[in-house]
């Protein structure tokens, strides 16, 4: 066989784009849509419910009287062996929920029946190295194609009604350990990505590509020194090479964007976090180390970054500066909060990254005494950064207790928006790590850390809290506390509530003005996903996706032990109110 | 099988009057599944079977995850397609070609799930399938026995890689056959999800289309394709793209002497 076919044969290999593949007629979701999306309620095409990320639906017939009566409608199992985590938020349109599964599956299921539509299960290579669970966490739709990214660091594009793949693009190379997990963001007729990685020493970037073609548009990589790319040229540099960064370190800086972004129209901002500098060990990078852990307001134009907010300047806790930024106006300002893993409630002028507040929505906060308000820094406590092991036994630097611990006051779980009662709605965690440094060097694909860790729960009674809280001054309103880690999501209402789910496996739905809890279903496995709901002839209806995971499991020492007895899942399950 | 039969039965006699001359006609292969095979494949089109269309298999499938099928369709005038079925199989299609300016003629491998009927079905420009096959005997599990993965971890490496040959045969036609690195799952072995070749097209050198092939789950993995034209063009594009979205292209050129 070999010897038959040998040498007369030029094989160019997987990933050129079949010229004129696409066939889709573009007739669906349109630019329009999508900046509406917020203020309609008969669909959802957008991660975030609008690409503010306000998670806020005007509807009201599902409110604090009527929610007791909230009832299943259709539940629809993922199947396969394949029950793993299942972070996803739902997309409804034009009759069809599409949402994303485990281990890179995407499903369009008939929103009226609870029937499947199709399905697209990658097949993903062995080699992957998805950090915290096989999770995703959504797709984004446009014209007639609807989009995903897989462990394996492609991003796909499919028709929307026979899921067949129009185009499929590589974000990077998953033995260097890129993956992708995040919900990606159209914004101007482009699909904006970030990439995952970085426990792995990749290097951050925000995409642009083409909604329509997948070609690239521009790339911004995030760590400073790296040039950025404008149609198919070299752009600009980010930042200025070695100010914030010692020697090489840059290379394989981090600051993976693996939560995705959100869009202000208003200003015309891409707002996307980083995450944590590579390694954890900060020893071997003293510096600020931009932009890792820092949210960045840029250009969806030409990718150039417009401001820069660093959470953790040197940041030496695993404390990402991912997560959310919500874009919301408030006393005539045009404000965005978010909510650190670091510990801290930021409230910034999205025109400019000015810091307006900044302050603790979890009961300790070990690595900083506070933020200075007038320079935007935070003032470190200086004994609470792990021990350099190149001044101890070369092996093991000083431990330390830390709080939060790296999975953060807040995580990738999306908090809400209500403009009605202008509070935020946060699902934290109270929890802290023993925490120590260790030598390590980068070396391609193996995971990049230099530190050790072990997670404890601060409190016996529980670790999850979802928090209202006033942006205007920081103030808690109202707490739920929850035995297990929150890592689900939030959505409010006009019916003056707010949804979120629990590992337990309960969605459940408060007053938002009082903290209220009003009704609860348990939905036969752990809810780590954002809810969301809409009006289809005449009802207002409700979904969330079950199924155990995340990373809660996979690494949380002690805090494994709340959450031994939760099973894993996969499903979606839809509510309406009974008559 | 036999409660498919009672089925079939039961739904051509409510819809169906042209099917009836169908099954009158007996199966040369005495197939359980061939009623089925006409339902999901012949409703409502001509077809008869036809000692021209041959399918050249071995007798005893000795490795079931993939048995060498060869089939032609000569002398029965221009062939505009050509279908390979599996009777009883997970997958009864294994490929679909569209000779067009090719021989009526295509080789490859598949994954027998048990011992079964093959064969080829060829459509004229009459609008006419004459059907020939060949019974293959075999210990099966091809498409769904677990077994040793024929794709191992470094599969993604190789993905979509194509070796190729050409040669000119006696009788004035030449043959080009390629190997392309695929797993070809079946979506019903160790969880896997399916994962296969769904189109292959082959251009002259200038991308004047040749043929085109749709392959399905049943093709073997590590796929081998042959196919014939006559006089030949001397060198080929491939062009393909598997289910997941993988697209992959290949040159075949004489070999340099």
């Amino acid at each position: 066989m070999k010897r038959t076919l040998a040498a007369t044969t030029i094989a160019l290999g997987v990933g050129a784009l079949l010229a004129g593949a696409s066939t889709a007629s573009y007739a669906g979701v349109t630019e329009q849509d999508i900046l509406n999306d917020a203020k309609t309620t008969h669909q959802i095409v957008t991660n975030g419910m609008g690409t503010q990320g306000q998670r806020y639906s005007p509807l009201k017939k599902i409110n604090t009287d009527t929610v007791s009566k909230l009832v299943p409608a259709w539940s629809f199992s993922m199947g396969g062996e394949k029950q793993r985590g299942l972070e996803a938020q739902p997309i409804i349109y034009d009759g069809v929920m599409y949402i994303t599964g485990s281990y890179s599956r995407l499903f369009a299921i008939d929103i009226k029946t609870g029937h499947e539509i199709w399905e697209y299960n990658a097949r993903l290579a062995e080699g992957m190295m998805p950090c915290c669970d096989v999770i995703n966490r959504g797709a984004a739709i446009y014209g007639d194609m609807v989009y995903f990214g897989t462990l394996d660091a492609k991003l796909i594009a499919l028709d929307r009604k026979t899921g067949k793949v129009i185009w499929k693009k590589k974000l990077g190379d998953y033995k260097a350990g890129y993956s992708y997990s995040a919900a990606p963001l159209i914004v101007k007729g482009k699909i904006i990505t970030g990439v995952s990685g970085g426990e792995f020493g990749i290097v951050g970037r925000v995409d642009a590509r083409d909604a329509i073609t997948g070609d690239l548009v521009w790339s911004r990589p995030v760590i400073e020194g790296h040039m950025g790319t404008l149609n198919g040229k070299p752009s600009t540099m980010t930042g200025v090479k070695n100010a914030t960064w010692p020697g090489d370190m840059w290379k394989s800086g981090g600051g993976a964007t693996w939560l995705g972004g959100t869009y202000d129209q208003e200003t015309d901002l891409l707002f996307f976090g980083t995450g944590n500098p590579a390694p954890w060990n900060s020893h071997l990078r003293k510096g600020d180390n931009l932009y890792a852990a820092s949210r960045l307001a840029i250009n969806p134009d030409n990718g150039e970054i417009v401001w820069h907010y660093q959470t953790t300047p040197r940041e030496s806790w695993d404390y990402d500066g991912v997560n959310e930024v919500i874009s919301y106006n408030l006393d005539g300002k045009k404000l965005a909060a978010t909510a650190d893993r670091n510990g801290f409630f930021y409230v910034l002028d999205r025109t400019n990254g000015k810091l307006q507040n900044a302050t603790p929505f979890v009961d300790k906060i070990s690595w900083a005494k506070g933020i200075d308000l007038k320079t935007g820094r935070p003032i470190f406590d200086p004994a609470n950064r792990p021990g350099d092991p190149a001044k101890g036994d070369g092996k093991k630097g000083t431990q330390i207790f830390a709080v939060p611990a790296f999975l953060g006051g807040k995580n990738q779980m999306p908090m809400a928006y209500s403009p009605d009662t202008s509070l935020f709605y946060v699902p934290a965690n109270q929890w802290g790590m023993d925490l120590w440094n260790e030598p390590t060097t980068y070396k391609k694909g193996a995971a990049y850390l230099g530190a050790g860790f072990t997670m404890k729960p601060l409190y016996d009674t529980h670790v999850g809290e979802l928090k209202a809280i006033d942006p205007r001054t920081g103030k808690i309103v109202w707490q739920y506390n929850n035995k297990a880690p929150l890592w689900g999501g939030v959505l409010t209402t006009g019916g003056n509530l707010v949804f979120t789910g629990t590992p337990e496996g309960y969605l459940k739905a408060f007053d938002a003005k009082t903290g209220k809890e009003l009704w609860k279903f348990n939905t036969g496995s752990g809810v780590v996903a954002p809810p969301v709901t809409w009006e289809m002839d005449g009802e207002q209806y409700v979904a969330v996706g079950s199924g155990w995971g995340g990373a809660v499991p996979l690494w949380g020492g002690e805090v494994a032990k709340l959450v031994k007895n939760f099973n894993q899942g996969g499903s979606v399950w839809v509510f309406k109110l009974s008559h | 099988m036999t409660l498919s039969r009672i089925l079939f039965l039961a739904f051509f006699s409510f819809f169906s009057t042209s099917a009836l001359a169908t099954t009158e006609v007996k199966d040369p292969l005495n197939s359980p599944m061939w009623d089925y095979m006409v339902e999901q494949f012949f409703k409502d089109v001509p077809w008869k079977f036809d000692d021209r269309v041959k399918v050249i298999t071995p007798k005893v499938a000795e490795d079931s995850a993939r048995v060498p099928v060869s089939v032609r369709a000569e002398g029965i005038g221009k062939v505009e397609e050509m279908i390979v079925i599996v009777d009883l199989s997970p997958f009864p299609k294994v490929a679909h070609y569209y000779p067009m300016k090719t021989e009526p003629y295509l080789e490859l491998r598949l994954k027998l799930n048990e011992a079964s009927a093959i064969r080829a079905a060829a459509k004229t420009s009459d609008g006419v399938w004459h059907i020939g096959g060949m019974y293959v005997d075999g210990a099966g599990g091809g498409c769904a026995a677990p077994r040793i993965k024929v794709a191992g971890p470094g599969w993604a490496d190789n993905l979509g890689k194509v070796q190729g040959r050409l040669w000119k045969r006696k009788n004035g036609t030449e043959r080009i056959r390629v190997r392309v690195m695929h797993p070809m799952d079946t979506g019903l072995v160790n969880n896997i999800p399916a994962f296969y070749i769904e189109t292959l097209s082959i251009t002259d050198q200038k991308g004047a289309l040749l043929a085109r092939l749709d392959s399905f789950e049943p093709v073997a993995a590590n796929p081998v394709f042959s196919f014939e034209i006559k006089g030949g063009h001397g060198g080929y594009a491939l062009k393909g793209r598997d289910n997941n979205g993988n697209d992959f292209r290949a040159i075949v050129l004489p070999k340099v002497k």
